[in-house]
């Protein structure tokens, strides 16, 4: 399936930032656009998944597409104040925060559209925050040892079990120590 | 699905539900059912029949919602049988899976089953801690409250029951769910019957623990909403 990014913003600079990690780390090429006016090109279009990543200013342009309605189609506001909204890209996020909120978009897009692929492997980021869960450390802890934010503990541990399927804490520690990703001694 | 009704006998009913076996001993009926029907058991042991009739349909149904009629039930006979689940989770469910575990470790010491015994024994742990704090203390607390007798204030016991479904056997259910999915998903035992008879204990429990986890919310706790408000 096609997947593209299409980045609403009068910024070009900003454009350029987004294009540069998002085609190397998704392989999703991103289309900027400055304005709301052309957006309709891009849905609808069979066999394709695209994100919009739109400047939050354009809301009220935005409703008229019912974007939530189709299922090829993703949104995240893109904002200039932090919000722990799962559809909001905060535009002083690291560059990891960002990538962690795409993936999550991308793996919801995944699992609306193929119900069938049960296990994904974990990234490697995901498995070092499993092996700390694990290990019984808190999300504080976790983000102070990796250095990422909090947010970007949760939503890793969001990915993971969405990915294993597996919720609880003690549920995690086995799937880790059946793959030998921790010792059974090391677990407090 | 067919409601199990009043005049439905406790042979027949068993015999198509078999989980209902254990259920009925919760409430108090034995076996050797001769031909009793449920309206007749419940007069012979003076139980209430609405609380039979809404437990057992429940059990065999995940959509079941009881008519008005039966929504009168005694408190008491209910407080009753969620202890008796307690202790039949305690004394049958963990023994049971405690004994399982150990006889695969024994004979597959190198399976995965065996490596995560530690981590499922303190989970067991802190269910069992959970399952009597809530039978000598928030229980008999809750009938207090429902039945207008005097009382203090607890933070703690509210705290509890406030908390509703979200930590109190819910966490423990998936706990369970979670053991099941990573043992069908991820382990290959070379002890293939021990290991289909823990998958298969493990599911009874689990269900068992998930209507319970129903009962208790909807007809227990919620009767606290219901003074509160009248």
């Amino acid at each position: 399936m096609d997947k593209k990014v299409i980045f609403i913003h009068k910024s070009e600079i900003l454009a350029e930032g987004m294009n540069s990690f998002l085609y190397p780390t998704f392989g999703m090429s991103l289309i900027h656009l400055s304005s709301t006016k052309d957006m309709s090109k891009f849905i609808d279009k069979e066999n394709s998944f695209t994100l919009f990543i739109i400047d939050e200013d354009y809301s009220e342009e935005v409703k008229k597409f019912n974007l939530s309605m189709n299922n090829n189609v993703d949104l995240l506001w893109f904002t200039k104040d932090y919000s722990e909204s799962e559809d909001t890209l905060y535009a002083f996020s690291s560059i990891e925060e960002v990538k962690t909120r795409v993936e999550c978009v991308l793996r919801n897009h995944d699992i609306l559209t193929n119900r069938n692929s049960l296990v994904k492997d974990l990234s490697d980021r995901e498995i070092d925050v499993l092996k700390l869960v694990a290990k019984g450390f808190a999300n504080r802890e976790i983000g102070e040892k990796l250095y990422i934010s909090i947010h970007t503990v949760i939503s890793h541990r969001k990915n993971i079990t969405e990915k294993l399927g597996i919720k609880s804490i003690s549920g995690l520690t086995v799937y880790a120590i059946l793959n030998k990703l921790v010792e059974p001694q090391e677990i407090s | 699905m067919k409601r199990i009704t009043p005049n439905d006998k406790l042979a027949d009913i068993v015999s198509e539900n078999f989980m209902l076996f254990s259920v009925l001993n919760r409430l108090g009926i034995d076996m050797a059912y001769g031909e009793l029907t449920v309206r007749e058991a419940c007069e012979l042991r003076t139980l209430d029949i609405n609380l039979f009739i809404v437990v057992v349909n429940t059990y065999i149904d995940n959509k079941y919602v009881p008519c008005k009629e039966h929504m009168n039930l005694s408190l008491k006979d209910l407080m009753s049988f969620l202890t008796k689940s307690h202790i039949a989770f305690r004394e049958e469910f963990l023994p049971m899976l405690k004994g399982l575990f150990l006889e695969i470790r024994e004979k597959d010491p190198k399976s995965g089953v065996a490596m995560v015994n530690d981590v499922y024994v303190k989970a067991q742990d802190q269910f069992v801690k959970h399952n009597i704090y809530e039978d000598e203390v928030v229980y008999p607390y809750v009938m207090k409250i429902i039945e207008g007798d005097n009382y203090e204030e607890d933070e703690e016991i509210n705290n509890f029951i406030a908390t509703s479904e979200n930590s109190r056997h819910l966490k423990f259910n998936e706990e369970m769910q979670d053991l099941l999915y990573i043992f069908l998903k991820y382990v290959r035992p070379t002890c293939q019957l021990e290991m289909g008879k823990l998958i298969g204990v493990l599911t009874s429990f689990k269900t068992d623990l998930a209507h319970h986890m129903a009962i208790e919310d909807t007809y227990f706790y919620s009767q606290i909403k219901k003074k509160g408000n009248g």
